[in-house]
């Protein structure tokens, strides 16, 4: 069964991500601050990261960065899942090494959930 | 002389639970501060006992008009199938565990409805949560197409939530 790792702080977008996924037969792992994401994607070694940007304890900007500046995390695809709309941001974080930048108010769950199925084959 | 015999579906408890569970957004009408009724759409979770769950955010006019009045009236509806009415007091849901246990509950509602991207959902801000025990259920048969003139068409609940 694929591993998604959910980072996100608002507490019940987690919660719906997590059951929509688990109802696609995948593993979900939930994060709420971004000074966590490192650790638990080096431990739990998921097959997908979704990020939020606005985390308490590290934004993710940083955590992007941290994740792929290392050799165990550098190649999980990370789907970026944020509020931030500027163009600027998106060329940031795109930069930054994620797969796909997507804003929370211009996608449906089945639209996010759509995606991470494509991109983990 | 033919008449027709008309049978007014009645319904279980756990036929209208089982209803609410996969139809989890009611109408709910409350009255706040002002002397005008307000109508709102929400998602929501039910409990064996009835007891309907819900969140906002923090300061929407829901969680204004409830905090100066808790009695709020919901509807659900689905055409050809059923229609609950309920009443009651709504209570802020405060204790933490209760709270992650309501927003687990309300997720699974989220999942029940296709492609559903709960307005809540979108927008800032913390969550404030609710409880509603009703002290008042009855729910409608709209399966059939014929009036009873001599039997009610609603299923009324005794609730022990007075």
């Amino acid at each position: 069964m694929k591993k998604v790792l959910i980072a996100e702080d608002d507490v019940f977008l987690n919660k719906v991500y997590k059951v929509k996924l688990k109802s696609k037969n995948l593993e979900t792992i939930q994060v709420y601050r971004g000074d966590k994401v490192m650790d638990e994607a080096r431990a739990s070694k998921p097959d997908l990261i979704i990020l939020d940007v606005i985390l308490p304890g590290k934004d993710g900007f940083a955590v992007l960065k941290e994740l792929k500046e290392n050799q165990i995390t550098k190649d999980i695809p990370v789907i970026v899942l944020t509020n931030l709309s500027e163009e600027s941001d998106k060329n940031t974080l795109l930069g930054l090494g994620a797969k796909q930048f997507l804003t929370k108010v211009n996608v449906s769950i089945n639209e996010v959930v759509s995606l991470v199925n494509q991109e983990l084959g | 002389m033919w008449h027709n015999i008309v049978v007014v579906k009645k319904y279980t408890k756990e036929e209208a639970l089982a209803f609410l569970r996969t139809n989890p957004i009611m109408s709910a009408a409350m009255c706040g501060g002002s002397d005008r009724p307000v109508a709102t759409t929400l998602l929501f979770a039910v409990d064996d006992d009835f007891t309907i769950g819900f969140a906002t955010k923090v300061g929407t006019y829901k969680d204004r008009a409830l905090s100066v009045n808790p009695l709020m009236s919901i509807t659900v509806w689905k055409n050809n199938e059923m229609h609950v009415q309920m009443s009651g007091r709504a209570e802020k849901v405060v204790d933490e565990a209760a709270v992650d246990l309501l927003l687990e509950k309300l997720a699974v509602s989220v999942n029940m409805v296709d492609d559903f991207w709960a307005p809540v959902l979108k927008y800032p801000g913390e969550y404030v949560c609710y409880q509603m025990k009703p002290d008042w259920v009855r729910v409608q048969d709209l399966s059939s197409n014929s009036i009873s003139e001599s039997e009610s068409m609603f299923t009324e609940f005794n609730v022990d939530n007075r």
